[in-house]
């Protein structure tokens, strides 16, 4: 007698209803905060070639970025691929000139925009070009990390070819 | 005599405040996700009736921008991830940009660097007492920000143009 009980505590129709409701719960919260992303039917694997663009640095800075070193997202540790090219300008801005009412490049001097081309293996599904979990496109805020340089910068190009 | 043992300490006799306070916390849960929103629309309550065209403007913004979209791609709304229809044209237009004179007016002129970029759109949706909804939960009326996604693109837009044609 004293078994039978033990056992219908250890494991009572309400405990279990619980257990239930809270895997469903659960189950809803992750299917809602974490979006409609779905499965993608076909995942086509893709050599991603993206450029970074890191604005209003020092000569400093822009001389440390180097190619040939890898780089990751700077939130998320997420691996990105690696620097296969670095070009830089003069930082500007636009103004209005306030005699003529013309808008101009107005160039900072001794400020620069660095631009790093990196390439990493990725993948075209749903419509999105990933590597790893990370979405690239152009206008994304990205934050790089690499040996050479690093800094918050936006994608300002992507392209992909088959593998 | 048992059985007045067990039910000593409960809750009308029959819960014990562990369990209940499970059961009132993942009923708390359940109803922020309610009331979170798009609960019933994501779980489908009612199927797409309205076919949505409308334009999202993004400005300013560079040449890149316009070169990174392709007509038939899908467009998304980088909020929920979800598909929101897709691209059927896009154009862009210097970006006007403000300059005060030394008068103090002020006047529009055209940036060089900078564009005004329309991307239009065509999705499946339906009308709510809010507007059109793309997908069933995204509110789409002129002046609406969203945050618009493509295969290359993530930009932030508002939308412009709204129209809505009943599906046959």
């Amino acid at each position: 007698m004293n078994r039978a009980e033990e056992r219908r505590r250890r494991f009572n129709i309400f405990d279990l209803f619980v257990l239930a409701l809270l895997a469903a719960v659960g189950f809803l919260a992750f299917t809602l905060i974490g979006g409609n992303r779905g499965l993608a039917s076909s995942d086509t694997r893709v050599l991603v070639t993206y450029q970074v663009e890191i604005e209003n640095v020092s000569a400093r800075v822009r001389d440390a970025a180097v190619s040939g070193v890898s780089v990751r997202d700077g939130v998320r540790k997420t691996h990105l691929g690696s620097i296969v090219g670095v070009r830089y300008y003069n930082f500007y801005r636009m103004k209005g000139n306030a005699e003529t009412g013309e808008v101009v490049k107005g160039i900072v001097d001794d400020r620069y925009n660095v631009v790093i081309t990196c390439e990493a293996e990725g993948s075209l599904a749903g419509g999105r070009i990933t590597v790893g979990d990370y979405v690239l496109a152009v206008g994304l805020p990205m934050s790089v990390q690499s040996s050479g340089i690093s800094g918050s910068g936006y994608c300002i190009s992507v392209e992909t070819r088959p593998l | 005599m048992s059985n007045r043992t067990e039910r000593r300490g409960k809750l009308f006799g029959l819960f014990n405040i562990l369990d209940l306070t499970v059961v009132i916390f993942i009923a708390a849960l359940a109803v922020v996700l309610v009331m979170r929103g798009s609960l019933r629309d994501r779980l489908g309550g009612a199927s797409p009736d309205v076919e949505i065209h409308f334009s999202v403007r993004l400005e300013p913004v560079r040449i890149m921008t316009y070169m990174a979209l392709e007509k038939d791609q899908p467009l998304f709304d980088e909020e929920t991830g979800m598909q929101i229809g897709v691209i059927t044209k896009f154009t862009a237009t210097p970006y006007m940009r403000e300059v005060t004179l030394s008068n103090g007016s002020i006047l529009l002129s055209p940036d060089p660097e900078y564009y005004t970029v329309i991307v239009h759109g065509v999705g499946s949706g339906r009308n709510s007492e809010y507007g059109p909804m793309l997908g069933g939960s995204r509110l789409c009326s002129p002046g609406g920000l969203i945050k618009l996604g493509s295969t290359r693109l993530s930009s932030n837009g508002s939308f412009d143009t709204v129209e809505v044609r009943t599906l046959k």
